[in-house]
């Protein structure tokens, strides 16, 4: 039953977002703009850096904010003519809708970041194919993390009258640490240093996702109730 | 008369230190469609609420057929069981009515759900409109629709917090035909309503309520639609 409600959500979701494709624009454009503005701030080769230096940090600012803005607008959707509600009266299992919106959520980062990606390489010169094995690990253990507690306090944050600006404020001191093993794990990736060297960080990384999975799985209930 | 289908006792809500619901008790039987009359703020919105399970009572119970609705470990039995029509439709604007239906039809694992979707069409005379997105729909259209929603998985207990707002005369008369028709098919439908004629048109009885309380109740047969104006209006007088 969990199962066909997670799919039915998730399937909703991303129906909705291919048809006004909202999030998807608005995280790629403001993805894009950070991407360029870096280009253009940080002359890093003059001082001796590269891309493997200072790459980590500008792919994990632009996928921190972008996910936020991909986030928000996957609860606010809930909120217009109380569909939360019609969400809530539903008879299945209610951590099938959270796993539904976080699979969602993720999915959502993720395509960003598929064409984020490959712009950095442009914008900064840097062959991103000789590390994209290790690189799409990082970033989809991470993402998948961030989108995990980013979900659940999406939904507590949704009932807010403030809640676009609840959302950043609960969410990026809980991520801290995703965010800063992913920077991490990036720049030892983007250095090429085999999965021995920053392995350990995708593995605290995944176990922090699992934990705020099984948080949201817990909690999800008490959380969408009036 | 048979047992009572839902069962409220003592029902107290309050919203902060406001008490909405004061010791509200009421009856429901299977095949009985109850017109709930009141004016605004009296608390119909809040009882519809608290019976979809949307809201927990500071006190009291409503059981239907004996289970709690507020048990959280029978919570998904009961949901199944109960269709809500609210204020807002719960509808999502930028999907067709069609993708609507079918989420929530899937939603509450209704059997062959794309044929359950093509008689509610039929039913809320939105054929040949299904795959319009819903934000293309008229406010009635959507009343309409968000009915349909409310009925998809065919539950025994009907709760609308005014169902014939925003519907044109015809769209109203047919809405009245068809809570008849479900009251007749032994479901128990329960509606708010500031037009009286046509929830007496409606409902096999009436009740008023007024300031979280349960003013007057009474059957239809008993009523005409002078008189219950005249309840009404006497009601509010006394209380106010």
């Amino acid at each position: 039953m969990g199962h066909s409600a997670l799919l039915t959500v998730c399937a909703k979701d991303l129906r909705q977002e291919l048809r006004t494709r909202e999030s998807f624009t608005s995280a790629f454009f403001f993805s894009l703009l950070v991407q360029v503005v870096f280009s253009f701030a940080f002359d890093f080769q003059s001082i001796g850096l590269g891309f493997e230096d200072v790459g980590g940090g500008i792919l994990w600012i632009t996928l921190t904010f972008s996910s936020i803005l991909s986030l928000q607008n996957s609860f606010l959707i809930e909120r217009e003519k109380n569909c939360l509600a019609g969400l809530v009266l539903c008879p299945c299992d209610p951590s099938a809708v959270y796993l539904g919106k976080f699979l969602a959520n993720s999915i959502f980062v993720l395509a960003v970041q598929a064409l984020i990606l490959p712009i950095s390489t442009l914008l900064f010169g840097y062959d991103l194919l000789r590390v994209l094995p290790g690189l799409a690990m990082v970033v989809v253990v991470n993402a998948a993390g961030f989108s995990a507690l980013g979900t659940l306090f999406a939904a507590i944050s949704v009932r807010t009258r403030r809640s676009e600006l609840l959302l950043p404020l609960l969410l990026l001191p809980a991520a801290t640490p995703v965010v800063i093993w992913g920077v991490k794990a990036t720049r030892l990736c983007l250095a090429g240093r085999d999965l021995g060297a920053y392995g350990y960080l995708v593995a605290l990384s995944a176990c922090f996702g699992a934990i705020f999975t099984v948080a949201g799985v817990l909690l999800f209930d008490y959380v969408m109730e009036d | 008369m048979s047992a009572a289908f839902l069962q409220v006792r003592d029902l107290d809500f309050r919203f902060g230190s406001r008490r909405i619901l004061r010791g509200l008790s009421l009856t429901l039987h299977r095949g009985e469609a109850l017109a709930l009359f009141g004016a605004n703020g009296a608390g119909k919105t809040t009882l519809l609420r608290l019976l979809a399970t949307l809201l927990r009572p500071a006190a009291g119970d409503a059981e239907l057929e004996g289970v709690s609705l507020f048990r959280r470990s029978e919570r998904s039995r009961t949901r199944r069981r109960i269709g809500f029509l609210s204020h807002q439709s719960m509808l999502y604007e930028r999907l067709s009515a069609r993708q609507n239906l079918l989420f929530y039809a899937r939603m509450y694992e209704v059997p062959d759900p794309a044929r359950r979707c093509a008689e509610l069409f039929r039913l809320v005379e939105l054929e040949g409109r299904e795959d319009d997105p819903v934000e293309e729909y008229s406010r009635g259209m959507q009343q309409r629709l968000a009915l349909a929603r409310a009925l998809v998985h065919d539950p025994d207990l009907v709760l609308l917090d005014e169902p014939f707002s925003g519907l044109d005369p015809r769209a109203a008369r047919r809405l009245g035909e068809l809570l008849v028709d479900l009251a007749e098919k032994g479901k128990a439908v329960l509606f708010s309503s500031h037009d009286l004629e046509a929830g007496l048109s409606v409902a096999r009885r009436v009740a008023i309520l007024w300031g979280g309380r349960l003013a007057f109740e009474a059957g239809r047969d008993t009523l005409t639609l002078d008189s219950l104006a005249r309840t009404y209006a006497s009601v509010a007088g006394r209380i106010a």
